[in-house]
């Protein structure tokens, strides 16, 4: 019972936390209209790590950081929108203006550690590269997958649309603005919730996606729910491996994360897509 | 039945109106084409006849009813409008691809019904893709995503087809088969709109013209009576004579080389 317990719990919080950064980017990739948006990325995890930062430093916990957290996400995703997207701008323009917007946010964050007494700076370090011991209130993240779930069910269709951008999926019948504005807030509330839960953990939302579309398709009301589980069982399965004996717990999951997800990322941007 | 008023409709982009405010009335049963240089306003008149663009002045009506109070999906059932490019990114299948046409008829929980599957089956045969309907629509030609493009509209079966130069990147044999299918769509009632900047397509197919001037002035008729010399001199900013007998005309541009024989 001592041991079941905490690893019935790290095991929902690992799986809550994938399936929140998968169907992040899942929203965010039919938002930006490209394989290649996810939270990470487009510095959305970078401004609620930001914002956890800020509460620990304050002593704040709890609600706080998950507030702020949010906040900073949705400013994020605004911020990529009005500067990066647009039915006829180069995804280049959005990748460069999320990319941009990370390294700001990662900018404030090594000041905020450098702001903090040594004692806990590690800890916070270890938070950053996406730690999944702090974990608590997994619960929450749950009830935000059913909810996106849900969600994603009755929007696929449209999300479907979206895809060909906004003026196409308005003549066939979308009411454009309404569904992205459900996109962008279910987007950055399950970016923050999992910032919160587990820290900024990168890549999950752009490698899961892309290996579900491989193999169900690109059609939303297999992919979201696909994409949730099989995030939920790829961090699952990451964090095993970051608790192998070889590693002996120094390597957190966000590096294991970034190991495997910089090559995917590298290798969707030479896709001879049409640019869009 | 289908009526699309425009009353003093000023169209254009960033308060810049591309032509003087357009008074017409097109309806059901009639198959109109926009002929005018590039950057006319084509395009532009063709998304604000849709709602995509507010209009800078005036108003549609689309039976009697102002297009900008219209809920999208209401719309779409009666509008539909042909874009000049389809850009998917995503691995949908041609099926799925031409599946969205049936989006707005049918609440979005739903998944297709018999009905649906039905229609995206005709029109994918119509528009020969029907050999190709699980390949990945993101993996073709520019030619095949125009024959998606169109099978999609055709799906969304609206009573008011508006096509967007529809038979740019199209074989001969798609390009014929295209302007007969929308050709027969006006003879069974529905209200066709096209661009074009083929002279020729307009005058054997469209029974109605509206041409946007270079500068801005524009003329609406009966095609048989807007077809002539002085109009599409004005219109192209060369002169074009009429080859062929009276009941097929022909036009083609002169060169400086044969201006002389005019």
């Amino acid at each position: 019972m001592m041991i079941a317990e905490p690893l019935l719990s790290h095991g929902l919080a690992g799986f809550a936390v994938g399936g929140m950064l998968a169907m992040a980017g899942v929203l965010m990739q039919v938002l930006l209209r490209t394989p290649l948006a996810e939270p990470y990325v487009l510095g959305v995890s970078g401004g609620a790590a930001v914002a956890g930062l800020v509460c620990m430093l304050l002593g704040l916990g709890g609600w706080w950081i998950s507030g702020s957290a949010l906040l900073l996400c949705l400013l994020s995703l605004a911020i990529v929108f009005y500067v990066g997207g647009g039915d006829h701008i180069p995804r280049e323009r959005l990748l460069l203006t999320g990319v941009v917007l990370a390294a700001g946010w990662s900018t404030l964050t090594t000041f905020l550690l450098a702001l903090e007494p040594t004692s806990s700076v590690r800890e916070m370090l270890f938070w950053l590269m996406g730690d999944l011991e702090r974990s608590v209130s997994a619960w929450w993240g749950v009830l935000a997958l059913v909810l996106a779930l849900g969600g994603g069910w009755v929007m696929a269709p449209a999300l479907d649309l979206l895809v060909r951008g906004d003026e196409q999926a308005a003549v066939l019948g979308v009411e454009v603005h309404r569904v992205r504005l459900l996109c962008y807030i279910m987007a950055a509330v399950l970016t923050a919730l999992a910032v919160t839960l587990a820290g900024p953990i990168g890549f999950v939302g752009l490698v899961v996606p892309h290996m579900v579309r491989m193999v169900v398709g690109a059609r939303h009301r297999i992919l979201i729910p696909a994409s949730i589980v099989a995030g939920g069982v790829y961090m699952i399965g990451l964090n095993a491996i970051t608790a192998l004996p070889l590693f002996q717990g120094t390597v957190p999951v966000g590096v294991l994360s970034a190991i495997i997800g910089v090559p995917v990322f590298l290798y969707l941007l030479r896709q001879p897509r049409a640019s869009g | 039945m289908a009526s699309l008023q425009l009353d003093n409709l000023g169209f254009g982009h960033n308060n810049r109106m591309l032509s003087r405010p357009l008074s017409l009335e097109a309806r059901s049963g009639e198959f109109w084409a926009i002929l005018g240089e590039n950057g006319s306003g084509k395009s532009t008149l063709m998304a604000t006849l849709v709602g995509l663009l507010p209009p800078l002045q005036g108003q549609v009506f689309l039976d009697g009813v102002n297009l900008q109070r219209i809920p999208r999906k209401v719309l779409a059932r009666r509008i539909g409008l042909l874009l000049q490019k389809v850009d998917v990114g995503f691995p949908y299948s041609v099926r799925e691809t031409v599946s969205a046409g049936r989006y707005a008829h049918r609440p979005p929980w739903r998944s297709l019904r018999r009905r649906d599957r039905k229609k995206v089956e005709q029109v994918m045969a119509w528009t020969g893709l029907d050999t190709m309907a699980d390949h990945r629509a993101d993996q073709l030609s520019g030619g095949e995503q125009r024959r998606i493009a169109i099978a999609t509209l055709l799906a969304q079966d609206p009573d008011t087809l508006l096509l967007d130069e529809p038979v740019n990147h199209l074989d001969v044999r798609h390009e014929v088969a295209l302007m007969e299918r929308f050709h027969d769509y006006s003879e069974d009632g529905r209200l066709v709109m096209v661009s074009l900047h083929d002279v020729n397509l307009a005058s054997q197919y469209a029974d109605r013209l509206l041409l946007l001037y270079p500068d801005g002035e524009w003329e609406a008729g009966p095609s048989e009576s807007l077809l002539t010399e002085d109009r599409l001199e004005r219109l192209y900013g060369v002169p074009l004579k009429s080859v062929g007998s009276d009941e097929t005309p022909f036009w083609v541009p002169l060169g400086h080389s044969k201006r002389s024989a005019r």
